[in-house]
């Protein structure tokens, strides 16, 4: 079987070096299918593997690094059923966004740098999954990142996104760095960085040292992931290509940060735990309500996710990493529908701006319905993937959490249903809009479609029909049997709230408040519409003072510093030419006479001759005696 | 008359034999060198097809095949902790064996260059295959002896060959080259007999192990007479790895030769004469606290001035050459700090010097068969007209100055490491700061393929040739990959390691 887990990052990573070398000389559509292709391949193995794993079974495969008898240096690639479950998603959803692309790249200058990079981000992703080690992990986690900026500023001619690559880097940077600094904390106290070594740690290491060392690693989540405050970088990554965004939001990206969190979820005490849990609450319920007030689809569906990654983050931080990954997958599968749709809608209108969108319900019946699909998962509506992702978390906090936790979710989900609908209902409901849109050819539907039937069906692999096999699969033993009567009418009734909402205030632009909270009303909505002036905050506290700094120092740098190491190198450089000097002139002039006059004048050659032994003599002799007398 | 332990033992001992330290009877020549026997035997026969076939293919056959039959007795010969065959006069022990297998690649690789040289097209190639075989056997014969007779031969066979092929091209730079060469070489040569026969006179000896027995019983005056031999043959050994302050033949003498024939001479006597060296050093190991400041101090000279002189270079011969010294000053390290961790370290960076040395003579070979010119403004712009070369040369260029995450890297981290470990901070510290000054020599060169444009935009024509592309291509994929998974190699050295020298 391990043969398998090494195709799976390989096959892509081959992808990518074959279409980064010769991609130009293949022609448009075959380098698209060479990545679909790995992918795929990829998506096969990860299959071929569900039967042991499923059993139980942990595979792994190691070699040796630097095995200078320490063997905390050998690196390796495992599966257990969280890595495979991620597999799963990156390369059955990686698969379906590469096909898809296929269409909505058609015509691009650089389609095969498009789909290497492409190619190059699975492959990345798919070695995080799998290391089995801090060490490979980080590696692969800097990977994703430089991919991140690669594919969010691919339109590089465009300032935007030039500027969102940079952003989104430097910004998962400082989230990295704290990660980095666990990593070494983590492998300096606790002596060991492997996976399996992580629950080991939990007897040795004290309290709070590992409440330190996991809130380190959680800021590298925190940046990944997009939480509160590290989140201002995904809305601005929507300046990539969409399927870019289909892949940053639903498969590789984002999701690398839950499943950091929830593959070193031993290390993390009660109280990181509660860290976590009030990231990811803030997260959610105030990335949702700024997705109330977007107008551009790509940035309401950018918050949404921002929202979603809060609400895992929620089932983290009450110690149900289980539950996390069932919403992520789920949440991979709509999402990535949506943006897809999304993307459709942009490749047929070239409109994003929702005032200028409506009526596309039919220009584009297959987008429509699929969106429509992917919305009401979303909204977690009873039986689809959503409901059961989404149920199980709310019932974890009525049973775990503190008594207003489920009020708080409940009230997300309300925000959630209320922004997806408000987003479906605008773009395909109501007057048409004057750009008359088509549907999408085949190579985009396709993959659209195979992603609906996930968006509605994936959720049952947990769901109680089945006898949750998925969360079997993730190690969780305890589970509630059967569905829960009350949080399902709860949620139920969140949704049709939601749906009240969207259609009342969202379309028909109601005015449900009375007026004398009007006033505030309209503050919060300001508020939430400038994403509570985040990055209005960091302009002016962060990198404006930073700049001023760095200016200064440069001009520290350029006279100061620069100044003494310029002399310094000139004062070496002039030795260098004096010692030179005296080699050529001296020595050389000594022993070999110039032999430049021998090539001129060949009569002279003679007398270099018998000066070149005469001189030889001279220097190796005296070398020798004085040799000879300094020793004692 | 003094006689060797071996000669008592011996049936009939043959007085002559004891004179010298021989061991009658102290082995046969079965399994121990059939590689030498068969790349000598293959090196005649080499020369002798290169003057009656016609072209230089069937010399070049030959001499491939020469060299596999070798690697593969080698390959196959069991190696014993130590046997020491031919009457003692060489010793089979891993540590030999380690460097044998270096001359054995040096000389492949250096085969492929020679074979694809455009230089050397016009010149009689089968004859300069069999002397390249011929010095081969020299290298490896260096590395095992265990005799000064036997080293004394060994380094003239070598050095009789390099005469030759240096002076290899029908012009008179590379004639110049070669008699300065046999000049300063027959000089040294002398130098260092003299310094032999003073040894032999004090000791009564010329086998390593008996010579180091003599010399610890050695006290009064004679002790100061043994200092002046060590150092009389120090001077013989120096001269062949360019050590300051005998280096002055190295510039004139690489410029002139083939480039093919300075790549050889820059690794193949330099490692076969270190691995002498260690040996020497350790047969007058009595000797040692004597002789360390001297080298502490030659190691630090040779590496600052071979550094701050390649600065100033403009022809890339020239500038290889003094950063050959320099990089000889960094093995020197591992021999002065006189420790086991030094002896490793001085053979990973050697087979790390190996390949990154042979690979950047290859990319000279290259744009010398593509530009006619060794100066170093042939590779501005070299990016734009040969990517491929200019990313090879780059890749040796950095593992040359020891950034990570390349194999010169690792041999250097574990010979600076080891400086450390012996307390010598100075002179780790010495090494640093030269690595410094020869980062900017080396990043030099990559500007100029980089950043500054070319004279001419046309590709490279013509452009690499199968061979040469088979030596850039295992030597950069070892550099990179030895880099990146040093533990292999690592491991291997630490087996092999030194624990006996003699």
């Amino acid at each position: 079987m391990t043969p398998a887990l090494l195709w799976i990052p390989l096959l892509p990573l081959a992808a990518f070096a074959l279409l980064i070398t010769c991609g130009r000389r293949l022609a448009p559509p075959v380098a698209g299918w060479v990545a679909v292709a790995a992918l795929a391949a990829s998506a096969g193995a990860t299959l071929a593997l569900a039967e042991p794993v499923l059993r139980g079974q942990r595979l792994a495969v190691r070699w040796a690094w630097l095995s200078a008898g320490d063997p905390r240096w050998a690196l390796g690639l495992a599966v257990d059923g969280l890595s495979w479950l991620m597999l799963a998603v990156v390369t059955g959803v990686g698969t379906m966004i590469a096909c898809y692309s296929i269409g909505y790249m058609r015509g691009d200058p650089r389609y095969p740098r498009f789909f290497a990079y492409l190619a190059l981000f699975c492959a990345s992703m798919l070695g995080l999954v799998l290391a089995d080690h801090f060490l490979l992990l980080y590696a692969c986690w800097e990977l994703v990142g430089l991919c991140s900026y690669l594919l969010i500023s691919f339109w590089f001619e465009k300032p935007a996104a030039a500027a969102a690559g940079r952003k989104a880097f430097i910004t998962t940077r400082i989230g990295d760095a704290g990660l980095l600094a666990g990593i070494l904390w983590l492998a300096w106290a606790g002596g060991t960085l492997q996976f399996d070594a992580l629950a080991g740690l939990r007897e040795t290491l004290s309290h709070g040292l590992l409440t330190a060392i996991s809130l380190l690693i959680f800021l590298g989540a925190v940046g990944k992931s997009a939480q509160v405050p590290l989140h201002v970088w995904l809305p601005d990554a929507m300046e990539g290509p969409t399927p870019v965004s289909a892949l940053i939001h639903a498969a590789t990206m984002v999701a690398a940060g839950i499943y950091l969190v929830a593959r070193t979820l031993p290390l993390f005490t009660p109280e990181s735990l509660q860290v976590v849990l009030a990231v990811g609450l803030l997260t959610h319920l105030a990335a949702g309500t700024v997705a109330l007030t977007m107008t551009d689809i790509k940035r309401v569906l950018a918050y949404s996710t921002i929202s979603q990654l809060g609400l895992m983050m929620t089932a983290l931080g009450l110690g149900a990493a289980a539950l996390a990954m069932f919403h992520l997958t789920t949440h991979a599968c709509f999402k990535a529908l949506l943006f897809l749709g999304a993307g459709s809608v942009i490749h047929a209108t070239h409109e994003q701006e929702l005032g200028r969108l409506g009526g596309l319900r039919r220009a584009m019946p297959w987008t429509a319905a699929v969106f429509l699909i992917a919305a009401v998962s979303m909204s977690g509506v009873f039986p689809l993937s959503g409901f059961w992702s989404k149920d199980a978390i709310l019932l974890a906090a009525q049973h775990d959490g503190p008594p207003w936790l489920l009020g708080a979710l409940l009230a997300g989900a309300v925000m959630t249903t209320a922004y997806v609908f408000r987003l479906y209902l605008r773009c395909f409901h109501g007057a048409p809009a004057p750009h008359a849109g088509h549907e999408s050819p085949l190579i985009m539907v396709l993959p659209m479609a195979v992603l609906a039937l996930g968006a509605a069906a994936v959720g049952l692999a947990g769901s109680p029909w089945l006898a949750h096999p998925l969360l079997h699969l993730l190690g969780l033993t305890q589970i509630h049997a059967g569905i829960d009567v009350p949080i399902l009418l709860w949620s139920t009734l969140a949704a049709a709230a939601g749906l009240w909402l969207a259609w009342s205030v969202g379309v028909r632009r109601a005015r449900p408040l009375p007026a004398a909270l009007r006033p505030l009303g309209t503050r919060l909505y300001t508020w939430a519409a400038n994403k509570y002036y985040v990055d209005e905050w960091y302009q002016r506290l962060i990198i404006g003072p930073y700049l001023a700094a760095a200016r200064g120092l440069s001009r520290f740098d350029l006279r100061v510093i620069d100044g003494a190491v310029d002399g310094a190198g000139l004062a070496g450089r002039a030795l260098a030419v004096w010692k030179e000097r005296f080699d050529r002139l001296v020595v050389d002039r000594l022993v070999n006479g110039t032999a430049s006059a021998v090539r001129l004048a060949g009569a002279g050659l003679r007398w270099v001759q018998t000066g070149i032994v005469h001189q030889y003599l001279l220097v190796v002799v005296v070398a020798v005696v004085v040799v000879s007398l300094v020793l004692k | 008359m003094k006689q060797g332990r071996g000669s008592c033992r011996a049936a009939t001992p043959p007085a002559v034999l004891g004179l010298v330290g021989l061991r009658a009877g102290g082995g046969v020549p079965g399994s121990a060198s059939p590689a030498e026997a068969i790349l000598s035997l293959g090196g005649l026969l080499v020369l002798l097809i290169g003057a009656w076939a016609r072209g230089h293919r069937p010399a070049l056959t030959a001499s491939w095949l020469t060299l596999a039959a070798g690697a593969a007795a080698l390959w196959s010969a069991p190696v014993p902790p130590a046997s020491s065959p031919f009457f003692g006069l060489i010793l089979c022990d891993p540590f030999s064996l380690a460097f044998r297998w270096l001359a054995l690649g040096t000389l492949a690789i250096v085969l492929l260059l020679a074979s694809a040289s455009r230089e050397l097209a016009a010149a009689v190639r089968g004859e300069c295959y069999g002397l390249l075989l011929l010095l081969g056997v020299g290298l490896m014969l260096m590395a095992e002896a265990n005799h000064l007779l036997m080293a004394y031969l060994a380094m003239e066979l070598v050095s009789l060959s390099s005469y030759v092929l240096v002076g290899f091209l029908r012009e008179r730079r590379s004639a110049e080259a070669a008699l300065k060469y046999l000049l300063f070489g027959a000089l040294s040569s002398g130098i260092m007999l003299f310094g032999m026969s003073l040894l032999f006179g004090l000791t009564g000896s010329l086998a390593f192990p008996d010579l180091q027995a003599a010399v610890a019983g050695t006290g009064g005056p004679m002790a100061r007479a043994l200092l002046v031999a060590a150092a009389l043959m120090l001077a013989g050994l120096a001269f062949k790895i360019s050590m300051v302050p005998f280096h002055m033949w190295t510039p004139d003498v690489y410029e002139g030769a083939p480039a093919a024939v300075t790549a050889l001479l820059s690794v193949g006597p330099k490692a076969a004469g270190l691995a002498l060296l260690l040996r020497l050093l350790e047969a007058l190991a009595p000797l040692w606290a004597s002789l360390s400041p001297l080298l502490l101090a030659l190691t630090v000279v040779t590496m600052t001035l071979g550094n701050l002189v390649a600065l100033v270079q403009t022809n890339v011969k020239r500038l290889l050459a003094y950063s050959t010294i320099g990089q000889v000053g960094y093995l020197l390290i591992g021999l002065a700090v006189h420790t086991r961790v030094g002896h490793e370290a001085l053979l990973v960076y050697l087979v790390a010097y190996l390949f990154m040395n042979l690979g950047a003579f290859a990319c000279v070979v290259a744009v010398m068969n593509g530009t006619g010119s060794e100066a170093l403004e042939a590779f501005r712009g070299l990016a734009r007209r040969a990517p491929g070369l200019s990313l090879a040369f780059a890749v040796f260029l950095l593992s040359l100055a020891g950034i990570p995450p390349l194999l010169g890297f690792v041999g250097k981290f574990l010979l600076l490491g080891s400086a450390l470990d012996a307390g010598e901070v100075a002179l780790a510290v010495a090494a640093a700061v030269n690595s410094a000054i020869a980062l900017y020599y080396y990043t030099n060169i990559i500007r100029l393929m980089y950043f500054a444009p070319p004279a001419q935009a046309e590709p490279l024509s013509p452009s690499p040739s199968p061979a040469l592309r088979l030596a850039l291509g295992s030597c950069a994929a070892a550099t990179l990959a030895l880099g990146l998974w040093p533990g292999p190699l690592l491991e291997l050295i630490s087996r092999l390691a030194v624990v006996r020298l003699l």
